[in-house]
């Protein structure tokens, strides 16, 4: 008995635990806890910050257009001998960026309120412009931190994400002027552009992911890759085999290659 | 643009607006089935509300028929401030609500099966107790 306490008390001093890791978990766990894994995780939430950033900016200025106007503030866009003016309802001595009651669509106060279609758009192309400003350098630090990224996706991503941030401003450009023709409600063009501007973000992204676009951009740069620089890479291993061979062979260098 | 191009490129978003919420009750459709069906990964795009608040499209659109009326366009007005707070609601709640309702069934989010797309994050979610890493 004694014998049995002795051995249970050697082993239980001399335990060891070992764990037991894939080759692919054991990397994974390294990388995780690296600071490259810490930058990666924090470029993927920068990435999805980036499509918010024009949103919260242009929240902002509704913010401040109803503290000006008021919910329902009223704007009339009318066009004298060619130019186009802002016309506001209500009274003028009651607001304080807008003092009078006429401006032109053209004003850099009615321009960085984003009334009117002028307004509007000035918006939604500065959005677009923060958006690409973003996104673009976050794809290239996630190919730098990506051990696994290769060029062809860095392209065929970015190229993916300009195309998006292009038709999503041209859709909301279409939706916001159409706003503006229609209604007076000074907040109403901004509030569609915000609002579609994120559905039809999502939206496309939805559809990118249902039907791989990216994927198979990617895809074809690799594909068109091999063909090209792959072919002429493998042409050059194999002239360079042959003139080894018929060096160590004494054959005449560059028989059947070059003559 | 003169008003009748202006009437019907809204006619379309609102149809893209009702479809885009169509989209959402079948994605919540599927979740309920993946649920019960007790999948070993559940994928749901994150910020899902967006989609919901593009009904203020069709709510705008509506409200430039009757801007003639000065009783409709008071209503009107009314229905876009209870609207923006739905929006701001659904913006930040759906996508929350979704998350809950996968963990109180045993699933946990995984970073590294998610798929970060140019604006939005396609999340994961695996059962409690399963692996989650990119290699499976």
């Amino acid at each position: 008995m004694p014998n049995t306490v002795t051995i249970k008390n050697r082993l239980q001093q001399n335990s060891q635990v070992i764990d037991i890791f894939s080759v692919e978990d054991l990397i994974e766990a390294w990388e995780r806890t690296t600071s490259k894994r810490i930058a990666h995780e924090m470029s993927s939430t920068a990435r999805v910050g980036a499509n918010y950033a024009s949103a919260i900016l242009d929240s902002h200025t509704v913010v401040k257009m109803v503290k000006e106007l008021g919910v329902d503030g009223k704007v009339i866009l009318k066009t004298v001998k060619g130019r186009q003016y802002v016309v506001f309802k209500g009274y003028a001595g009651k607001r304080s960026i807008f003092t009078t009651v006429r401006y032109l669509a053209s004003n850099p106060k009615v321009v960085d309120m984003a009334i009117g279609k002028v307004g509007v758009n000035q918006s939604i192309i500065s959005g677009a412009r923060i958006t690409i400003f973003l996104v673009v350098p976050i794809n290239v630090l996630n190919y730098i931190l990506d051990d696994h990224k290769t060029m062809a996706q860095l392209i065929g991503e970015t190229a993916t994400d300009l195309v998006k941030i292009g038709v999503a401003a041209a859709v909301v450009s279409l939706l916001a002027t159409a706003t503006a023709t229609l209604t007076t409600l000074a907040a109403g063009p901004l509030v569609v552009a915000i609002v579609a501007g994120l559905a039809v973000a999502y939206g496309l992204d939805a559809l990118d992911k249902k039907f791989g676009v990216t994927n198979a951009l990617v895809k074809a740069l690799n594909d068109a890759r091999d063909k090209t620089i792959g072919e002429m890479k493998r042409q050059f291993n194999q002239v360079e085999r042959r003139l080894k061979w018929q060096v160590e062979n004494g054959e005449p260098v560059g028989q059947g290659v070059f003559y | 643009m003169n008003k009748i191009t202006a009437h019907a490129t809204l006619a379309i978003a609102d149809i893209a607006s009702l479809a885009a919420c169509y989209y959402v009750y079948v994605e919540w459709e599927n979740l309920k089935r993946q649920i019960l069906t007790a999948s070993d990964i559940i994928r749901i795009q994150d910020g899902m509300g967006v989609y919901v608040a593009t009904l203020i499209v069709p709510v705008i659109h509506m409200a430039t028929f009757f801007e003639w009326q000065r009783a409709a366009k008071r209503w009107g007005n009314r229905i876009l401030i209870l609207f923006l707070f739905l929006f701001g609601f659904g913006v930040f709640t759906l996508g929350d609500i979704f998350e809950r309702k996968l963990e109180a069934v045993g699933y946990r989010y995984c970073f590294e099966k998610s798929e970060m797309m140019t604006f939005s994050e396609f999340k994961a979610y695996v059962k409690v107790g399963a692996q989650c890493s990119k290699s499976e």
